[in-house]
C-alpha cells in the first residue's frame, strides 16, 4: 500500500488540506492503520509543543538592553561631582585643615627656647592681621545691623569650621571653572 | 498585538526612548525561545538577544510595517543567531536537497508508533525534551510554526528559506521528534511487563 507523502501528511496534521483533496485522503486513513496513528501522533506532539512555556531570559533583561540604548540622563553637576568624588574630599580636608590651623593662633605658641623663633614671629604677625581685619569686619557687620560690637569666644572658634568648609567648597568650584577645565581643553587639544 | 505594538514604536520614534522597554517585555520571551532553539546555551543565547534588541531599536526608524513587528524581530533574531553559529563554524544554511516535498514518508518497520496515551505527562515530557534536541537546522522552524504558531509565509520571511525549504525542514523536524520519542515509548512499554513480574513476586 502506498502511504501519505510528506505534503499530504503534513497538510493533515495541520489542517490545511484542500476541500478536493479531503475525502481521497481520509478514506486513506480508514483503510491504513500506520498513516492514521501518524497523523493522530503529530497532533499530539503538536498539541504538547504548543503548550510548552517560553524559555524566559534572566530577571533584570530589560534593564541591561535599556542601559545600552537609553542611558538615564544626569545632570552635568551631578555627573562632575561624581566623577570627581575624591578630589572634592581630598581639597576639602586640606584646604579646611590648613584654614583651622592659620585661622586659631594658640596652636602656634608652642617654643623651645625663650627666643620666638621666626617662623612664630612671622604667624603672630598674621594673626595679627587676621584678628584686626576680622574685628573690623565684624564691627563693620554690627554697626550696619545697628548692635553694639561683641564677639563671642566660644561662637567665633565654633563658627570657624564651617566657614572654612563653605570657602573650601567655593575656591573649589572657581579652580575648577577657571583654571582646571582651562587645562583640560587645553590638554585635550 | 499589532496595534499595541505600533503605538509603542510610535512612542519611542517620537522620544519616549524608555518606552522600548514595554515592547523588550512583551517580545522577549518568545524571541528567546527562538535563540535557545538556534544556540542551545542560555548563556549565548541571552547574549544574542541583548544585541537584538539592540538593533531593533536602532533600525526602528526604517521599519515599514510591510509585516508585523514580532516577524521583523524574529528575522532579526534568525540572522544574530545564525551569525553566532557561523562564528562557531556551524552552518545553518546547508545546501542539502531540500526541494524533496514529494517523498513519501516510510518510518523504519521497528519504530512503527505503539498505542500509546498521549495526554501522560511522561509524554509531554518526551516532547520538551526532544524539541530541546532539535538541530539547530531544524529546531527554529519546528518553533516558529507550531510554538509561535507562525505561518508558512511568515517563516518564509523569517529565515529567507525558499517555501519548499520550510516545509522539507519542518517535517524533519516532525519526523526526528517522532523517532525520538517513539524509541523513548517502545522502551517504556518493554519495560512495564517486567516491572509488572516484579511487583507480582
Amino acid at each position: 500500500m502506498n502511504h501519505l507523502s510528506n505534503n499530504e501528511l503534513q497538510s493533515l496534521i495541520d489542517g490545511a488540506i484542500m476541500n478536493g483533496e479531503r475525502s481521497r485522503l481520509m478514506a486513506h486513513l480508514e483503510e491504513c492503520d500506520r498513516c492514521r496513528r501518524e497523523i493522530e501522533f503529530h497532533r499530539s506532539v503538536t498539541r504538547v509543543a504548543r503548550a510548552l512555556p517560553s524559555v524566559k531570559p534572566s530577571a533584570n533583561f530589560t534593564e541591561r538592553v535599556m542601559t545600552r540604548i537609553a542611558p538615564r540622563e544626569q545632570s552635568a553637576w551631578l555627573r562632575w561631582t561624581l566623577n570627581n568624588l575624591g578630589n572634592i574630599f581630598g581639597m576639602i580636608f586640606v584646604l579646611g585643615v590648613l584654614g583651622y590651623f592659620l585661622t586659631t593662633p594658640k596652636l602656634f605658641t608652642f617654643q623651645t627656647s625663650n627666643e620666638p623663633s621666626k617662623l612664630t614671629e612671622a604667624l603672630q604677625t598674621y594673626h595679627g592681621l587676621y584678628d584686626n581685619a576680622k574685628t573690623f569686619i565684624v564691627g563693620q557687620a554690627e554697626k550696619l545691623k545697628g548692635n553694639p560690637p561683641a564677639v563671642s569666644a566660644a561662637t567665633d572658634e565654633t563658627g570657624k569650621i564651617p566657614v572654612m568648609v563653605v570657602s573650601s567648597l567655593l575656591l573649589l568650584v572657581l579652580l575648577d571653572r577657571f583654571v582646571f577645565q582651562r587645562i583640560s581643553r587645553v590638554r585635550m587639544r | 498585538m499589532h496595534d499595541k505594538d505600533q503605538s509603542i514604536v510610535d512612542r519611542v520614534l517620537a522620544g519616549e526612548k524608555r518606552a522600548y522597554a514595554e515592547l523588550v517585555d512583551r517580545h522577549k520571551d518568545k524571541a528567546m525561545t527562538l535563540a535557545m532553539r538556534m544556540l542551545k546555551n542560555r548563556e549565548d543565547a541571552e547574549e544574542a538577544l541583548q544585541d537584538v534588541f539592540v538593533r531593533a531599536f536602532h533600525a526602528l526608524p526604517r521599519f515599514e510595517w510591510k509585516s508585523s513587528f514580532s516577524t521583523w524581530l524574529y528575522r532579526i533574531v534568525f540572522n544574530v543567531c545564525a551569525s553566532a553559529l557561523a562564528r562557531r563554524g556551524e552552518e545553518l544554511h546547508r545546501s542539502i536537497d531540500e526541494e524533496t516535498e514529494g517523498e513519501t514518508f516510510d518510518p523504519p518497520s521497528d519504530l512503527l508508533l505503539p498505542d500509546a496515551q498521549y495526554e501522560s505527562a511522561e509524554f509531554a515530557t518526551m516532547v520538551r525534551e526532544e524539541v530541546e534536541r532539535l538541530p539547530s537546522m531544524y529546531g527554529p522552524i519546528f518553533t516558529l510554526f507550531v510554538m509561535q504558531e507562525m505561518s508558512y509565509e511568515e517563516i518564509v520571511n523569517v529565515t529567507g528559506l525558499s517555501l519548499s525549504a520550510v516545509k522539507v525542514r519542518l517535517f524533519r523536524a516532525r519526523a526526528l521528534l517522532r523517532e525520538a520519542v517513539a524509541k523513548r515509548l517502545a522502551n517504556d512499554i518493554a519495560e512495564l511487563p517486567k516491572e509488572g513480574v516484579q511487583e507480582s513476586l
